[in-house]
């Protein structure tokens, strides 16, 4: 039996895995931004890549599939919370913002859910950033998070959340104003 | 990563964010369920069901017949009073 190659080229699944460790972090990050429970929140990522897995005739470059693998999760965590909502309210509600949340999403989500504090590195300064962020609401938090700590283009993050890109440039600009209001309250302090 | 020009007001916010530090995380391996591990539960299902059914068969039939059973006792026995008078009818009228 001949012996595989160094050369030989990498099976598909082969390539998906190691995409899949390279992204893992970054997606389960993501959808801990939303959902809390850590058992769903590994589920949820599972489903994400398998979905990806079977989509793919052939794996994308990095940049493509990392957007991919947003818009799938983006999408999973959208079922999960309306799931949730109906196990839980028995209502579904109607009207839905620009981002396809139901508004009172906004409304019922406090401010002061905690973020995930297990995602990010322990140290004072991440303490108190996400001190700092806790003044955002958890849609505006994931924006900011793929904006700013993925480095996804307006472009991108308006396929993510299949809305325009001038929503989600309004979005990040009140959130950054936010973020510097809040700022500007400790200072004076 | 380029800052658009509205983002360059919230430089310090933005570096802030960037500060932020992703901890070092487990990473499970992927598995995909292959067509072996979903033919062999489709397998167990498959064989499993007949036998729930054969299960539940014996004990309806069981319970079942246990009625029919009784049923027939009483019959027989009504029977067995009915030729009884018939035969002391028949007695009493010199058959």
């Amino acid at each position: 039996m001949r012996e595989p190659t160094e050369n030989a080229p990498k099976t598909r699944s082969l390539q998906f895995e190691e995409l899949h460790n390279r992204l893992y972090g970054r997606v389960f990050s993501y959808v801990s931004l939303r959902i809390k429970d850590r058992e769903e929140v590994t589920d949820l990522v599972q489903e994400v890549f398998l979905k990806a897995y079977r989509t793919w005739s052939e794996i994308p470059e990095e940049s493509t599939a990392r957007q991919y693998l947003f818009v799938i999760a983006r999408s999973k965590i959208i079922d999960y919370l309306r799931s949730a909502r109906h196990r839980y309210m028995g209502v579904l509600q109607n009207k839905v913002d620009e981002f396809g949340e139901y508004e009172s999403d906004f409304d019922s989500l406090k401010s002061e859910d905690p973020l995930p504090e297990e995602v990010f590195e322990k140290s004072e300064n991440s303490k108190k950033i996400l001190e700092l962020l806790q003044v955002l609401n958890p849609l505006e938090r994931e924006i900011i998070n793929l904006r700013f700590m993925e480095e996804l283009e307006y472009k991108e993050l308006s396929e993510i959340y299949k809305t325009s890109e001038d929503n989600i440039r309004k979005k990040v600009s009140r959130a950054l104003q936010k973020v510097k209001d809040k700022n500007k309250i400790k200072v004076d302090k | 990563m380029k800052l658009e020009k509205f983002e360059q007001d919230f430089q310090s916010e933005i570096n802030e964010i960037k500060s932020l530090k992703k901890a070092q995380m487990f990473v499970p391996s992927f598995k995909v369920p292959t067509y072996k591990e979903l033919n062999a539960k489709i397998l167990s299902l498959v064989l499993a069901l007949p036998a729930i059914a054969v299960f539940f068969g014996i004990f309806i039939f069981n319970g079942g017949n246990t009625e029919n059973k009784k049923e027939i006792a009483m019959l027989e026995d009504s029977n067995t009073r009915l030729i009884n008078q018939i035969d002391s009818i028949d007695y009493e009228n010199g058959n």
